[in-house]
């Protein structure tokens, strides 16, 4: 919607007329600003952000009941709670949900919502793109979600390995699935990448140089480069398979010559960055929350940054490490094994600064801070799980076992998901204007935390006394003697997954609890970046005047001063946060474009699963979804990226209504 | 800001329950977990734990200093309403050297897991070659013809689920699959090797003692993934001799007008389009040769010729012995295993529940693609041992008839 | 209410799905009665446009305007679509009684010409201002215009260098590119390193060449490629069975990127043909001590290597027993044989083998041999 404030200072509001003018005679904006009309057609960088972020927990949810039911399956011996059809579609989904549809849409959600904030900037670059995303995200999602009842869901892992992932051997449409929702999905991602990189790259508020840009956005910004070379790959790896399984194509069939580790090695090529991807963010996050609360700033920014951008760079040539026993001779093995013991070394960078950041610091342990602490306990038994798996021989004894599933358990849940919970307690009171209950965050906290390691930390053992991984039943036979057998540990396991799930529901509760919260101040936690520099939820154009940037950490050095002498420093504070906020109001812009909402990106979004469904079901549903898409491009291509000002006139005062035909606009 | 100090003290019980819980988890493992990783007992597993266990301690050492120092500092720093912090940038110089010792310490590691990586691929000291071939749910294993494996192999063996070799002797698996990507595991002898549809694989395994060594299919290879198993039974020289010398003897047809020569009609009739059962000849004197690659989608089935010989079935997924006679052979003292393997199945000693369930309906017992109305995208062909429809007497005629392949 | 333009689509419509009802009805043809058909829908639908738009006639819609319309309103302008839409009918007509590449070709025109005829009515209807419309033309047609102009621009540049290179002879062609690309580099640095070269002189030396490159592959075309061999694959040899197999002549070694060696890695088996005439194996890892024959399970894909030291061009066969051949008399034993292409001196070719009986089965069990080689012949067994 875009906005024109006449007299300034005056607080924006939405205006009461919209009257929008019909581009090209038949084609016309959506107006809406309440409703679910102004979220289905918004553009608005925050409501996006929201949507992302609401979406991904309903599937968190999802994947979660996935795992119960995993784990109940595997408490007891030769469970029978599901069948070895039903287990195998179990863990492909669960796996498959919470990469696909939960930690990487909810790491989507936060770089939405906050990047143009941490920048200064007013949207991000290409706003009906960001709309794109989010609606393809969650339309690819539904679809692969819609296998569960038309068919069978894919039962081939979510790495769905050739040839088990060909008609022969995977009969069922669940893989077609699987590959069509993760094609959606990607296009979502690659789209939302180039979008986040043009936003870092040229929004940024005046003197806010690469270097004084808050972590988060930088190790976003890492994130979506890593997605702009690594989706393309996995896109190939999945045109290829789709191609084998409908169109008779032979790239993974061994009679006609081809080699089952082509499949391994792209999808790796694209599956490790993959990881980094996922926890990157996280990382983002608690890099902002840490020094927030222990009241110093990061310990060794540019150390961090560098190490990032280290990461993600490295994070493309250690893929084989996941093929380590697949054959591929000494020498190869021999070299990714090196390089992934050199990963290590800057992820120990970040866990360095992090301590070194809370030492010396004045820690206040909110919700927030406790899942950010809690990152770095987990995430180090995680990573050092990790560098014992980097020794190739060892890891032909650990890979395929639970000791792998332990290990990346307490990577992605000890490292992004109580990551991205920190971040959900620490913008919490800025995104929706309350602040979450801090009692049943802590019970949040430590439901979770507890039950995280009773339920991930046996697998380390369970996986060292050989238990393999994706197996729909254990057997007594294997489980060895005495009484801390793996009978022992998987009933432990099983029960840690009940502690874990109601740790979570216990976030659901809080969000419920505190629905009816007094407002937030616009500052609650006396935090140092540009994004706090708005009110409690921000308003609609983020801030009335764009700030301009002297210094990393701007808000802290707007907040504090340093009067120390002889280069001693002594901050003290001249400003609270409202006081800087009122004064950037006080200076407010007086004429705010924004860009205008659109039908185009959920239209163009839906195309696509009807031509998912036409790839498996009927030629008919392709020419159809195809037709949709070209309409939705044309139509999008026609309408300007934001509405003219004469839309938001007020109509004639003779009262004649606006025409619906053309208006010469001379 | 509030219970700040509660929270410390939770978090400094935590800790210290997390470390008590963690000494007795180490106290706690399973004793004699038949796939236990860390209990070698050959020697490339022994390199292999070599290089593990100090990796491992370092780790732990790592991990318990980083630890602890988080402990201290939410421990130390927290508000008590000190003065606002130093507002410290960093100290290059620290995070350079914290950044040069991690990496000095993985240098170090790094030379060592070269080596053994080198050591562990070195095949040119080789005694014995043992094919082995992967296929939806189990393992064929065969010995070719060669000089070596003792006194030597003049004719193949195929037998299939477990690998007998002799101590002491390095074995050289070459291993492929026939359809999709399985996983030759043993975890006492040596860590996996993946068994990948057109590339032959090759992995050593060596025993240092006699034993039962147990092993699981680890790569996700479908419906039935968890019910491919396999063992390797590691023997003295001279039971291996004995035992080699029992596969390679001639076929000897049941007496006649027993309930085994019956037996071996049925099989005739029901079994042998996919089971191979060497010397075996139909009522014209004709060889009966098993053709299962026009039945089986992946082209084979087990060869049955020895079948009491050995003591699990079913991709190793059941024990041909009670549980009693299971235990006798399992866990036998290193110097009567090979014995009491060579023993065989005894009529008093067979698990005929498990037998008998299996040759009634296969697919029931154990999930495979057997339905004849579901095989389209297999033009027809199974993927695993469909249901026979066999009456109870036929099975009893073929229990009896397996019971004499010994 | 109707316009003139309207009435005439209007009955051309009716009069074409008269034409298809007839022409469905008395004749044979489904494509004419397709042709018509289609016809008649796409003259209908432009005669929605045509009445919702209500093209060209001010006083069919108000009566007023007559009084109110701006004095200076233009009339329409110029406009070669309607003569573009008249051709393509008219080959949509000729092709029905002709070639069907015609037919299609006159449906394109019609598409293409419809649209932009559309798009230029519509956009003239915005203003009065002839600069606008065009700008309002530009809006709507360009989105579709440069994506598919510029596809079908670069499929006929690609298609033209594509003729030109099967014309020219296999040295040739090396040649061929080789000078282009560099004149394309070369090119390149010259527009990069001389700002003040006249874009007027670089667009007219660039049409030249693509026009050059048109009417090279186009002569190319019509003088069809130059003479390739024909080159057997190992598959289709196995059909042939016997007759190939067994001989040391005929086809060269070539094509099927799946017999390629340089993309198969750990193979079941290399087996050389040496200088000598003798067929040796190896296999990943060591060759079992005492192996004089090569194992390899049954019912497998198993990638054979052979590599052919020798001086001459040699095939490697397999001999596989006897299959069953469904004939039209029943069935019968045939011989069984699969082989390589020849291969040259030095040259190696991949061959898969799947072999579903096991060797016991046949009498002579199975073996590679050499055609034309009598001491190359090693066994295979198959437990």
């Amino acid at each position: 919607m875009a906005i024109i404030e006449r007299p300034a200072a005056s607080p924006a509001t939405t205006p009461e007329y919209v009257t929008p003018s019909a581009s090209m005679g038949f084609l016309r904006r959506p107006v809406e600003t309440t409703g679910w009309k102004s979220w289905a057609f918004t553009v608005d960088h925050k409501k996006i952000g929201i949507m992302y972020g609401v979406v991904a927990m309903l599937f968190f949810f999802v994947g979660g009941l996935e795992a119960v039911l995993i784990r109940a399956q595997l408490a007891q011996a030769d469970g029978t709670i599901l069948s070895a059809d039903k287990y195998n579609q179990m863990f492909t989904m669960h796996a498959t949900t919470m990469i696909f549809l939960f930690v990487m849409p909810m790491a989507a959600a936060f770089a939405n919502y906050m990047i143009p904030l941490q920048i200064g900037a007013r949207d991000v670059a290409f706003p009906r793109l960001n709309a794109l995303s989010l609606w393809t995200f969650v339309f690819g999602g539904i679809f692969l979600n819609t296998s569960w009842i038309l068919g069978g869901a894919a039962d081939g892992g979510w790495f769905m390995y050739a040839p088990n992932s060909s008609v022969p051997f995977s009969p069922t449409n669940g893989v077609d699935f699987w590959v069509l929702g993760l094609l959606i999905t990607g296009i979502a991602s690659q789209v939302g990448a180039i979008n986040l990189i043009v936003t870092v790259l040229n929004m940024r508020a005046p003197g806010m140089k690469l270097m004084r840009m808050p972590i988060f956005t930088w190790m976003a910004f890492v994130v979506q480069m890593l997605l702009l070379f690594a989706i393309p790959v996995i896109t190939v790896a999945l045109f290829l398979l789709m191609f084998q399984r409908n169109f008779g194509a032979t790239f993974f069939s061994v009679e006609e010559g081809a080699d089952p580790l082509l499949w391994q090695h792209l999808f790796w090529i694209f599956g490790h960055p993959e990881v980094y991807i996922i926890v990157l963010p996280a990382f983002g996050i608690i890099s902002e929350v840490l020094p927030t609360f222990a009241r110093k700033p990061l310990f060794g920014y540019p150390f961090v940054v560098f190490s990032g951008a280290a990461i993600g760079f490295v994070g493309f040539g250690v893929w084989a490490h996941h093929m380590f026993a697949a054959g591929l001779g000494p020498i190869s093995v021999a070299v990714f094994s090196v390089a992934t013991m050199a990963i290590a070394v800057p992820t120990g960078v970040k866990i360095i600064n992090w301590t070194l950041t809370l030492w010396g610091g004045k820690l206040w342990f909110t919700t927030a801070m406790l899942f950010a602490i809690g990152l770095i306990v987990q995430f180090t038994i995680g990573g050092l799980s990790g560098v014992t798996h980097a020794v190739a021989p060892s890891d032909t004894q650990q890979t395929d076992t639970y000791y792998i599933v332990a290990h990346f358990h307490y990577v992605i849940f000890g490292g992004a998901v109580l990551g991205l919970f920190s971040g959900i307690y620490y913008w919490w009171p800025k995104i929706f204007g309350k602040l979450l209950n801090e009692s049943w965050g802590r019970a949040n906290f430590w439901f979770m935390i507890v039950g995280m390691n009773l339920t991930f930390g046996p697998m380390h053992i369970i996986g060292l006394q050989g238990q393999p991984r994706r197996m729909y039943v254990w057997t007594e036979n294997r489980a060895g003697e005495g009484f801390f057998n793996l009978g022992f540990w998987n009933l432990v396991s099983s029960i840690g997954t009940v502690i874990l799930a109601i740790g979570a529901l216990l976030f659901l509760v809080n969000v419920w609890v505190s629905r009816k919260n007094p407002p937030a101040p616009a500052d609650p936690w006396d935090a140092r970046s540009l994004e706090w520099i708005t009110t409690s939820p921000p308003k609609e154009h983020n801030f009335d005047r764009t700030p301009t940037v002297h210094a990393l950490d701007e808000f802290f050095h707007r907040k504090y001063e340093d009067v120390g002498e002889n280069g001693q420093h002594d901050y003290k504070k001249v400003a609270t946060g409202e006081e800087v906020i009122a004064e950037e109001e006080a200076h407010a812009d007086a004429h705010i474009h924004l860009p205008s909402p659109s039908y185009w990106p959920i239209v163009l979004a839906l195309s696509m699963p009807i031509l998912a469904y036409g790839v498996i079901y009927s030629t008919l549903l392709i020419v159809a979804g195809a037709a949709i898409a070209i309409l939705a491009l044309f139509g999008w291509a026609l309408e300007p990226p934001t509405a003219p000002d004469d839309d938001f006139d007020p109509p004639s005062p003779d009262g004649g209504e606006p025409s619906k035909e053309l208006v010469a606009n001379v | 800001m509030e219970s700040a100090s509660t929270v410390t003290n939770m978090s400094r019980r935590v800790r210290i329950g997390l470390a008590v819980g963690l000494a007795a988890i180490v106290a706690g493992c399973a004793q004699d977990a038949p796939q236990d990783t860390w209990d070698p007992a050959g020697e490339n597993a022994q390199m292999i734990q070599d290089l593990q266990w100090p990796v491992f301690a370092i780790a732990g050492v790592v991990g318990v200093i980083v630890l602890s120092v988080v402990a201290f500092v939410i421990v130390r720093f927290r508000d008590r309403g000190q003065a606002m912090p130093e507002q410290t940038h960093g100290k290059p110089a620290l995070e350079i050297a914290l950044t040069i010792l991690p990496a000095l310490i993985l240098i170090g590691v790094a030379i060592p897991t070269v080596g053994t990586l080198m050591a562990l691929n070195d095949t040119s000291d080789t005694e014995c070659v043992v094919n082995v071939t992967g296929q939806q749910w189990w393992w064929e294993i065969d010995y070719p013809t060669q000089d070596g494996c003792g006194d030597g192999i003049s004719a193949p063996i195929v037998t299939s689920g477990q690998m007998v070799i002799p101590t002491d002797t390095n074995v050289l698996v070459r291993g492929t699959s026939r359809d999709v990507i399985h996983s030759w595991w043993i975890p006492r002898l040596n860590g996996k090797r993946d068994m990948v549809p057109g590339r032959v694989h090759t992995v050593k395994l060596q025993a240092d003692e006699p034993g039962i060594y147990a092993g699981q299919c680890t790569e996700f290879c479908g419906l039935s993934h968890a019910n491919m198993r396999m063992e390797v039974i590691a023997m003295e020289p001279a039971d291996f001799e004995a035992w080699k010398a029992k596969q390679l003897s001639d076929y000897q047809p049941p007496e006649p007008d027993t309930l085994a020569a019956a037996g071996e009609s049925t099989f005739i009739a029901q079994c042998s389009r996919c089971h191979q059962v060497d010397g075996l000849e139909d009522a014209d004197g004709e060889p009966v040769i098993a053709r299962p690659d026009l039945q089986v989608y992946s082209g084979a089935a087990p060869n049955l010729s020895w079948f009491t010989t050995r003591n699990t079935f079913a991709g190793a997924t059941w024990d041909l012995l009670i549980p009693e006679c299971r235990a006798e052979v399992w866990d036998a003292p290193s110097d009567e295993v090979g014995q009491k393997y060579l023993e065989g199945v005894s009529p008093e000693c067979l698990n005929s529940v498990d037998l008998r369930e299996w040759l009634r309906n296969a697919p029931a017992k154990k999930p495979m693609y057997a339905d004849p109305e579901q095989l389209e995208a297999t033009d027809g062909l199974v993927r695993g041992m469909p249901n026979l429809a066999l009456s109870e007497d036929q099975i009893d005629e073929l229990v009896a008839y397996l019971l004499e392949r010994q | 209410m109707f316009t003139t333009g309207s009435k005439l689509l209007i009955g051309s419509a009716v009069l074409a799905v008269v034409s298809a009802i007839a022409y469905g009805t008395t004749q044979d043809g489904v494509m004419g009665t397709i042709g018509l058909v289609s016809a008649a829908i796409a003259l209908a639908v432009l005669a929605g446009v045509n009445v919702y738009t209500r093209d060209s006639n001010v006083w069919a819609d108000e009566i007023s305007s007559v009084e109110t319309a701006p004095a200076a309103a233009p009339a329409p302008g110029n406009s070669i679509w309607p003569m573009v839409f008249a051709v393509g009918a008219l080959a949509l007509t000729v092709g029905l009684v002709t070639y069907q590449a015609v037919f299609i070709i006159g449906i394109v025109i019609l598409l293409i010409g419809g649209a932009e005829w559309t798009a230029q009515a519509w956009a003239e209807r915005a203003s009065a201002e002839a600069s606008y419309n065009s700008e309002v033309r530009s809006r709507i047609a360009n989105p579709l215009e440069f994506p598919v102009g510029a596809a079908v621009g670069i499929g006929i540049v690609v298609y033209a260098f594509s003729r030109v290179m099967l014309w020219l002879s296999k040295t040739n062609t090396v040649v061929a590119f080789s000078v282009v690309g560099s004149i394309i580099i070369a090119f390149a640095f010259l527009v990069a390193y001389r700002p003040g070269l006249r874009s007027k002189a670089t667009a007219g030396v660039v049409a030249v060449a693509v026009v050059a490159l048109i009417a090279g592959g186009a002569a190319a075309g019509v003088d069809g490629e130059r003479e390739i061999k024909e080159h057997e694959t190992t598959a289709g040899l196995e059909e042939e069975g016997e007759e190939i197999c067994e001989s040391p002549e005929e086809f060269e070694a070539d094509e099927k990127a799946s017999q390629s060696v340089a993309a198969t890695a750990n193979v079941a088996a290399e087996i050389t043909l040496t200088e000598d005439g003798e067929l040796t194996f190896d296999v990943p890892g060591p060759v079992e001590a005492g192996a004089t024959a090569l194992s390899l399970p049954r019912s497998n894909p198993n990638n054979v290597i052979f590599i052919n030291e020798s001086s001459e061009h040699r095939r490697l066969s397999v001999d596989l027993g006897t299959r069953l051949e469904e004939l039209d008399e029943g069935e019968e034993e045939v011989p069984y044989r699969v082989c390589t292409t020849l291969v040259d001196e030095g040259g190696a070719q991949n061959i898969t083998l799947i072999v579903g009986a096991p060797s016991a089965a046949f009498p002579d069990g199975y073996s590679f041999f050499v055609p034309g080689v009598e001491s190359a012949h090693l066994e295979l067994v198959v437990p």
